[in-house]
């Protein structure tokens, strides 16, 4: 067991044993990666707070049934991810659909990093705003595996899908954002003859260079990395 | 990934999505066909080495801080969640402590109802043949009642048990033993029966001297320990007080019986009846 999970252990049982304390540090545990899979799933920082919100919610409730056939973090992304892909249904239910606006000061705040280089800022919102436009199946999977790191098997169980499943919704969502990108230029592949300058993707070009030829080198050079 | 259509000989078709993902994401499990595809086909290898870059940079993107407004919404909700809990286990306790009563008093529930059919079947009776009561008072002996074996054909009246009534003549009563063994001693046991010798004021029981004929009925476990001739409802009656065996000479609690007429016997009509507590 890792020491990580010892502690999330020893969270949930103290929090099972009436410590008003102990959920509060296991939230305090995994709430950024909570609050990074919320994001990135839903899209927006309105319904990531409210798919917070629930999933600490039903997690507080769950947290007497949590059996230990996964790992705590795991089964905290799994609340997680049904919470957010619940608020995109609802969402979906809605007038109208927002996708994340580059410009807007709540999304700024949302994906604010301190280190980041100016340079960065372009290539990291592209992607951010390219995984909205992936389906939510696709989206969720990449998100798991690719963003936050998960094996496939892990994602699997988050998602309570075959792991084939899995591998097959991130292959199509790669292959989607790669031509979002591609369109972009972002990323521009060896071969690509035509990039298509029209794609409506908002890039922040007061805080970043415009997309261009000065721009491509160094996000090709950054995504080698 | 060759395309079943093509003959053998023919050059293979480009890979697919699947084929490319597996080949960037994790190229020790992807298919050797697949990989020695890609190391000849100059599309497919700029396709992997795209994708290569896209999961880089997709690893590479920092976890967003959680914004103050969302730390205070989750701090609220884990404190609204632990109120809910409270309300849901002082619930559980509530509910569980209704159905401990419940089972406590379970086990009385046939023989009550059972009473209940019985009661409701002696009034039923009663009341279809004549109009007279089995009601006893509470504290009564066994016995006292009606169609008891002690006391056969005595015959309650129902005329509505009237306790201060009772306590008041049995009072009296014992009263005039008191007086009349201070008088007489050795009359202690109680079975010597006083004779009123008055009427007393026109606002006292009126008393009237006990007929020649009385002989109060007796309770088995139980002695008479005072008698008043005493009017009821414009009637002549007589007042028996018993007291227990079991209790003490100086007993303070007795059971009272109101009889029709000057000259009680076990076939006399009990009018009223009950335990009586008096002050010495």
């Amino acid at each position: 067991m890792a020491p990580d999970e010892g502690a999330d252990l020893d969270c949930l049982r103290r929090h099972l044993a009436g410590d008003r304390e102990a959920f509060g540090e296991l939230l305090a545990r995994h709430r950024g990666r909570m609050w990074a899979v919320a994001l990135r799933t839903t899209g927006n920082p309105e319904d990531a707070a409210d798919a917070l919100q629930d999933a600490a919610l039903s997690a507080f409730r769950a947290a007497a049934g949590f059996r230990r056939d996964s790992a705590v973090g795991t089964w905290l992304y799994r609340i997680t991810v049904n919470a957010s892909l619940d608020r995109l249904r609802r969402a979906a239910a809605r007038p109208t659909v927002h996708y994340p606006d580059p410009e807007s000061p709540v999304w700024r705040e949302a994906t604010a990093d301190p280190t980041d280089m100016a340079e960065q800022r372009e290539l990291r919102l592209v992607l951010e705003q390219a995984l909205t436009r992936l389906p939510a199946d696709q989206r969720a999977a990449v998100v798991l595996v690719d963003v936050q790191g998960l094996p496939v098997e892990e994602a699997a169980r988050v998602l309570q899908v075959p792991s084939g499943t899995v591998k097959s919704r991130c292959a199509r969502g790669r292959a989607k954002l790669a031509g979002i990108l591609r369109e972009a230029e972002i990323i521009r592949a060896a071969g690509n003859p035509k990039p298509d300058r029209d794609v409506p993707i908002q890039i922040d070009s007061k805080a970043a260079p415009p997309t261009g030829s000065s721009a491509a080198p160094e996000n090709k050079e950054r995504g080698a990395r | 990934m060759r395309n079943p259509q093509e003959p053998r000989d023919a050059a293979p078709a480009h890979l697919d999505d699947e084929g490319v993902s597996e080949c960037a994401f994790s190229p020790e499990q992807a298919a050797p066909s697949a990989l020695e595809h890609a190391a000849g086909c100059a599309d497919c290898s700029a396709r992997i080495e795209e994708l290569s870059r896209l999961l880089a940079s997709l690893a590479d993107l920092p976890e967003p801080e959680v914004p103050e407004s969302v730390l205070i919404r989750l701090d609220a909700t884990v404190e609204r969640a632990w109120l809910e809990a409270d309300a849901e286990t002082e619930r559980k306790v509530r509910t569980e402590r209704r159905r401990r009563r419940f089972r406590a008093w379970m086990p009385l529930t046939v023989p009550v109802a059972a009473l209940g059919v019985i009661v409701g079947a002696v009034v039923g009776l009663s009341s279809l043949t004549g109009g007279s009561s089995s009601a006893t008072s509470a504290g009564a002996p066994a016995g006292a009642a009606a169609g008891s074996a002690n006391v056969p054909g005595v015959k309650p009246q129902a005329q509505g048990n009237n306790e201060a009534l009772l306590t008041q003549m049995a009072t009296a009563a014992l009263k005039t033993v008191s007086g009349a063994n201070n008088l007489s001693a050795g009359a202690a046991g109680g079975v010597t029966m006083p004779v009123p010798t008055s009427t007393a004021s026109p606002s006292a029981p009126k008393f009237s001297a006990m007929a020649s004929c009385f002989a109060p009925p007796t309770l088995t476990g139980y002695t008479v320990a005072a008698a008043a001739a005493e009017t009821y409802s414009g009637r002549q009656a007589s007042l028996v007080v018993y007291r227990n065996d079991n209790e003490p000479a100086s007993t303070t609690t007795f059971y009272a019986v109101l009889y029709a007429g000057p000259c009680p016997d076990s076939s006399s009509t009990v009018l009223d009846e009950g335990s009586v507590s008096i002050s010495r």
